[in-house]
């Protein structure tokens, strides 16, 4: 289970892996990969639970992601930072599992649709992250993440998604502003509201 | 009562998102190079704009929700690095991890594996299986049985027994009744799959872990601390060394064999954390041929 903590916001790439750690694992020190995955476990889950819709599904992603770092960390070649390949890794696994469980039947309870944001009401507008993000595609997700989460640049997200700069300029405009008035922050639509009787 | 106004567009139109967020990023370089603009010209328009600061804010908002912090729980992060750890570097593709709507919970309720053996040493009837010796912990002497069937055989008929030593020891065929030793069991206990059951077509990864499922007894899991894993005794049909397969304090359920397209393969699961992970194996060089977890 995943235990939420709201503290101070924080990136994932504000404390990076030792390199005498990562060559360890890589050489086949499983001691090292054990301390590895370890630290490198929770910021799995973020990355995935960002962009997968839910608890379950977002570690059954990082379960996945897991296991691919383990599996193919010796041919980890060093040519990239250790998170940044890992990021690939896990934001493809997330990706994956979000394609799965589009594929996966939804039982009726699940179907019965949230109430819907009153726009006239800024407050009853504020809904949560999740919904925030749901609302979102997933390749917005998966960029804002490697972003926002990851802090990597347009440049290395282009590469990882395959997609030119601009789109991802682009997705993560749209998914800041997006996620924004899903949340129901209304700095900017304050400019665009006024009070009627 | 409020209504919304239109919003102002800003200086690049339904770009201006694109150029603010590029600004929050460091990114302005590449939306003025798209536009034939240099930077300081996209930066001074941008400045000049009365929007500015409210728009930047509230792309900055998004920005901090995202960041908001989440942790996995300390045994769930565990159970996943175990199962990550339970993969050999560059092995065969493994088939993805299946869906499992009850890990968490199962997570959460089980004191790792050795939940295992309190339920099983307090199971009612007695069944040992198996052709080698048992020995002398009380553990060991402890009797399992699957209370759904409640004579020591699993609806896949698979009989279960203590065994007595570690994988790859031998037990004898015996019974006993020997209840209150089971339940202050603080040695290993072992579950017996017979050798002779053989999975058939495992293919299908659904199917991998229904017969797995039906295979391994699905009592309800408890045990007192201290205790151990519940372990499947060593099939001599198996050939393929489990102990590389799994980490350390995982309980092996399960070896037996079966059929993988077509092929003979071998089975082996074990559990970590209420958690089983099923290999499926080529014989000969032991190579993985599938793998799921639920």
């Amino acid at each position: 289970m995943a235990g939420s903590t709201f503290e101070k916001s924080t990136s994932l790439a504000d404390n990076p892996f030792p390199i005498e750690l990562v060559n360890a694992a890589r050489t086949g020190d499983r001691d090292a990969l054990n301390t590895l995955l370890n630290a490198y476990a929770n910021r799995a889950f973020m990355i995935c639970r960002r962009i997968v819709p839910n608890d379950q599904d977002a570690q059954d992603a990082t379960q996945e992601a897991l296991i691919a770092i383990a599996r193919s960390i010796t041919r980890f070649d060093g040519a990239a930072a250790f998170t940044t390949w890992a990021y690939r890794i896990t934001v493809n696994a997330a990706l994956d599992e979000v394609r799965r469980t589009k594929r996966r039947p939804v039982p009726d309870a699940e179907l019965e649709p949230a109430p819907a944001p009153d726009p006239t009401d800024a407050v009853d507008a504020r809904i949560t992250l999740d919904a925030a993000l749901e609302q979102l595609l997933p390749e917005f997700r998966a960029a804002l993440v490697l972003r926002d989460l990851g802090g990597l640049d347009y440049e290395q997200i282009a590469t990882m998604l395959e997609i030119p700069p601009g789109t991802v300029r682009s997705r993560i405009a749209r998914g800041r502003a997006q996620l924004a008035a899903a949340l129901g922050n209304q700095d900017h639509d304050d400019e665009r509201q006024r009070d009627t009787p | 009562m409020s209504e919304y106004l239109p919003i102002d567009p800003g200086p690049y139109g339904a770009d201006t998102d694109d150029a603010v967020s590029a600004l929050i990023d460091g990114e302005l370089a590449g939306f003025a190079a798209d536009r034939g603009q240099d930077v300081a010209t996209v930066q001074a328009t941008l400045d000049a704009w009365g929007g500015l600061a409210a728009r930047r804010a509230r792309l900055e908002s998004a920005r901090h929700a995202l960041r908001t912090p989440l942790t996995l729980d300390d045994p769930t992060r565990a159970s996943m690095v175990a199962a990550a750890l339970a993969v050999e570097p560059d092995a065969a593709p493994v088939v993805p991890i299946t869906r499992n709507r009850s890990r968490r919970t199962a997570v959460l309720a089980a004191f790792g594996t050795a939940a295992a053996v309190l339920l099983i040493g307090v199971g009612v009837g007695t069944y040992v299986v198996g052709n080698r010796s048992s020995t002398t912990s009380t553990a060991e002497r402890a009797s399992t049985t699957s209370p759904a069937n409640g004579g020591g055989q699993t609806d896949s008929g698979v009989k279960i027994s203590p065994n007595a030593t570690g994988l790859g020891s031998s037990s004898s065929d015996t019974r006993s009744d020997d209840q209150s030793a089971s339940t202050t069991a603080a040695t290993t206990g072992r579950t017996t799959v017979p050798s002779d059951t053989d999975l058939g077509e495992v293919s299908d990864p659904k199917t991998l872990i229904a017969k797995v499922q039906r295979s391994v007894p699905a009592a309800p899991i408890t045990t007192t601390p201290g205790a151990t894993a519940v372990t499947a005794a060593p099939n001599p049909q198996v050939s393929c060394a489990s102990g590389s397969l799994f980490p350390a304090g995982s309980a092996i359920v399960l070896e037996t064999t079966a059929t993988f397209n077509g092929r003979t393969a071998q089975v082996i699961a074990a559990q970590l954390a209420g958690r089983t992970t099923v290999y499926v194996l080529e014989p000969t060089g032991c190579s993985i041929l599938s793998a799921v977890a639920f």
